[in-house]
């Protein structure tokens, strides 16, 4: 055995209490149980949608203040961070996968920085342009040809006003 | 004969979650939503939420959590930081509870990060039914040893069993 190395057996106590044969639900749920149970998650889709544009309103009217009077920048940024975050991090469970692959690049592009310039304003306002497009319009799924070439469009622009 | 078989018969493993309880930190309002109703269609009643890590240790202590879901971006303190709380303080209510990591945070960086805190299992956002309900099985159904070494206590991150009879082999 290694030095200064435990191994310790797994704790059994869960297990022992949860996992039987007569009740709950299979170990290896079917396909069409698995489906019921997406159909659980997608039952908040309305919730995701009018959350999405909730934050995508705020997004808009503080990213116009922010770059009018150019004060506390780092709040604005803060605060897009964690709307982009929360974006980036549901939109795809509902079928909405070009609102995580855009919110991702707008969360991409602002993590670590404190300052903005006015053309890195212009490239989150196009982030927030599109999120709002794709919302909008209902562009579930992941788009033809023209929606992959504005996601590429907007990573090229993070990376080059990075 | 192997476990859950009987003769030809294969009998089916089951998971009563109404004798889980869970935890679920996590401070994005809908997705503590689209966690809870999927635990609740599951059948699991004993469902803690809070937004707040430091709060949760106390809920842990209370209801004696069996499985932690939670979020890393939180205002209070990171996912991560609460985990490495979770197994290394001594402060720490329980250094064993299986911990599920869902995430936004997918990228590599964070993944291995959170493995090297001992997370129990890592699921990213934007997920899937059948992905959390594997995170369930695997922590409820198929716990792992754990390791106690000098930087790293949590599961075993191993997750593939390889021959290896060198030195330092673990007896």
């Amino acid at each position: 055995m290694a030095r200064n190395v435990q191994i310790i057996p797994a704790q059994q106590e869960l297990k022992q209490k949860s996992v039987n044969t007569k009740t709950g639900f299979d170990i290896a749920m079917t396909p069409a149980e698995l489906d019921e149970l997406e159909a659980v998650i997608q039952s908040s889709r309305d919730e995701f949608v009018v959350e999405a544009a909730g934050l995508l309103k705020k997004l808009r009217t503080d990213l116009g203040y922010a770059r009018a009077h150019r004060d506390d920048v780092a709040s604005f940024i803060e605060a897009a961070l964690r709307a982009a975050y929360d974006i980036k991090s549901l939109g795809g469970s509902f079928n909405y996968p070009l609102m995580t692959a855009m919110a991702k690049s707008l969360h991409d592009f602002l993590t670590g920085r404190t300052e903005l310039s006015t053309k890195q304003y212009d490239l989150v306002g196009l982030h927030v342009d599109m999120l709002y497009l794709v919302l909008s319009r209902h562009m579930d799924g992941p788009g033809g040809t023209t929606e992959q070439q504005i996601v590429m469009a907007l990573r090229e622009g993070v990376r080059r006003f990075s | 004969m192997g476990p859950g078989l009987s003769g030809d018969r294969l009998i089916k493993q089951k998971i009563d979650f109404s004798k889980v309880s869970f935890l679920i930190v996590d401070d994005n309002k809908l997705s503590i939503k689209m966690v809870g109703d999927t635990l609740r269609y599951l059948g699991a009643t004993n469902i803690e939420v809070t937004r707040n890590p430091n709060d949760a240790i106390a809920l842990i202590k209370k209801q004696n959590t069996d499985v932690l879901i939670t979020e890393w971006q939180m205002e209070s303190m990171t996912g991560v930081e609460f985990l490495d709380l979770l197994r290394n303080s001594a402060a720490s209510p329980n250094r064993f509870l299986p911990v599920i990591m869902l995430t936004g945070h997918s990228e590599e960086p964070f993944v291995t990060n959170a493995r090297d805190t001992g997370v129990t299992e890592f699921l990213a956002k934007p997920f899937t039914a059948k992905g959390f309900y594997a995170r369930l099985v695997s922590v409820i159904a198929r716990p792992r040893c754990f390791v106690n070494a000098p930087s790293y206590f949590g599961p075993d991150r191993r997750r593939k069993t390889m021959p290896y009879d060198g030195n330092e082999r673990r007896s």
